[in-house]
């Protein structure tokens, strides 16, 4: 299993006034790329991420539902 | 979507120069050799504009013009803006691509090129010029090979229409995505309109080959409307103007898209007022435009400023 879990180079976000975007970008325009509004949250944990981090220390941040849900929406991947 | 305005667009398209090699029939910026503005911006004042960008955390800058390759410093520019990681999309009409720009273009990471192709060769040499047509052919053989995301442009107008599923299998066979924009009355585009526009049994048939080709992006906000005007997908395509994107033009004023390059829709100079400035006056703009029919900024911008937009029943149905 791996042990870290890295933000994907297409992935990028930001804070707004009111939580955050995640945009999600991998081709010439935007007409297939992916926008969600998230919550504070989830931009508190890519900034902890910072890159890639162990998956134990986001886990123990942040919990184990977060990490998955957001492994499986692709904003996080595992890493080594 | 935050209620709030956004404290940044999410891309923006920047029209780097009015200047062009070429001088098609449907240019929508009325682009041409030496019809750069003389106030376009310099290189430094290019980097400021693009480290404010950074600055304000803008995910996406889309480039245009005119040719962007025509400006010396394009490249030196582009990586600027790929080495702050900002993803960068290049539209250029495909004929000045020689091995030494693809090198550097190669190097260049999160970086995406679309190649203008506006039918078959008789289809596109009629509206860009003799001979263009084997120049893009040519330019798209040698990026096959290349590790640059590739992407073929076509703006679809009556007499190319036909052509699509032949430049479909064209664009796939080289390793590029095929994305169509809708011929508008913009620019040089306002006096061929007549020309040059689908007719509604056309409409019908593009709609009909979109439906079958889910994989061909469209990049106009039209096109999530399908010819009864009816919602066909819920991408971001919806038009964000204003809200999500806005234009900076080769002088650096900052508009809600390109298709409404008007006085009275400017909202500031990137280098005179600073972008975040600019995009912040241009919330109060979408405050205006939001309640319009079709798109909202051309209907701001016509005789009609209250009422739809006057391009829409045209371009959804042919009338």
């Amino acid at each position: 299993m791996p042990t870290t879990v890295s933000k994907p180079a297409h992935i990028k976000f930001r804070r707004e006034a009111d939580g955050g975007l995640v945009y999600d970008h991998e081709n010439y325009g935007y007409e297939d790329a992916s926008m969600y509004a998230v919550s504070d949250t989830v931009i508190d944990m890519l900034e902890f991420v910072d890159g890639e981090r162990s998956r134990e220390a986001v886990e123990a941040e942040f919990s184990p539902d977060v990490v998955e849900t957001l492994l499986q929406r692709g904003v996080l991947s595992d890493g080594e | 979507m935050a209620s709030e305005p956004l404290s940044a667009p999410v891309t923006i398209t920047w029209e780097v120069t009015l200047g062009c090699n070429l001088h098609c029939d449907h240019c929508l910026s009325g682009s041409g050799p030496g019809h750069q503005m003389p106030n376009e911006l310099t290189t430094a004042e290019a980097k400021s504009f693009i480290a404010e960008l950074d600055e304000m955390d803008v995910f996406q800058v889309n480039i245009g013009g005119g040719e962007p390759f025509v400006r010396p410093d394009m490249l030196e520019l582009l990586e600027a803006l790929t080495a702050r990681d900002i993803s960068t999309c290049v539209s250029t009409n495909g004929t000045q691509l020689d091995e030494t720009t693809l090198d550097r273009l190669e190097a260049m990471d999160p970086l995406f090129l679309q190649v203008s192709m506006d039918g078959l060769r008789a289809e596109n040499d009629a509206i860009r010029g003799e001979g263009v047509y084997d120049q893009v052919v040519d330019a798209l053989e040698r990026l096959e090979d290349r590790d640059i995301g590739t992407t073929v442009n076509t703006v679809v107008t009556r007499q190319n229409v036909a052509d699509l599923p032949e430049i479909y299998e064209f664009a796939d066979a080289h390793g590029a995505g095929l994305r169509l924009n809708r011929f508008r009355p913009s620019g040089r585009g306002e006096d061929a309109w007549d020309e040059f526009r689908l007719e509604a049994e056309q409409i019908r048939f593009l709609h009909e080959w979109l439906e079958d080709h889910q994989d061909v992006r469209t990049g106009d906000s039209f096109f999530y409307l399908n010819a009864l005007g009816e919602v066909r997908n819920d991408t971001l395509k919806q038009c964000g103007a204003g809200s999500m994107t806005c234009l900076v033009d080769p002088a650096g004023d900052v508009y809600p898209c390109a298709f409404t390059q008007w006085d009275h829709l400017a909202s500031g100079n990137v280098i005179e007022d600073g972008f975040e400035t600019a995009w912040s006056e241009i919330a109060n703009l979408r405050s205006r435009i939001d309640d319009h029919e079709g798109c909202p900024a051309v209907a701001m911008g016509s005789s009609d400023p209250n009422g739809e937009d006057p391009q829409l029943r045209a371009i959804l149905s042919g009338d």
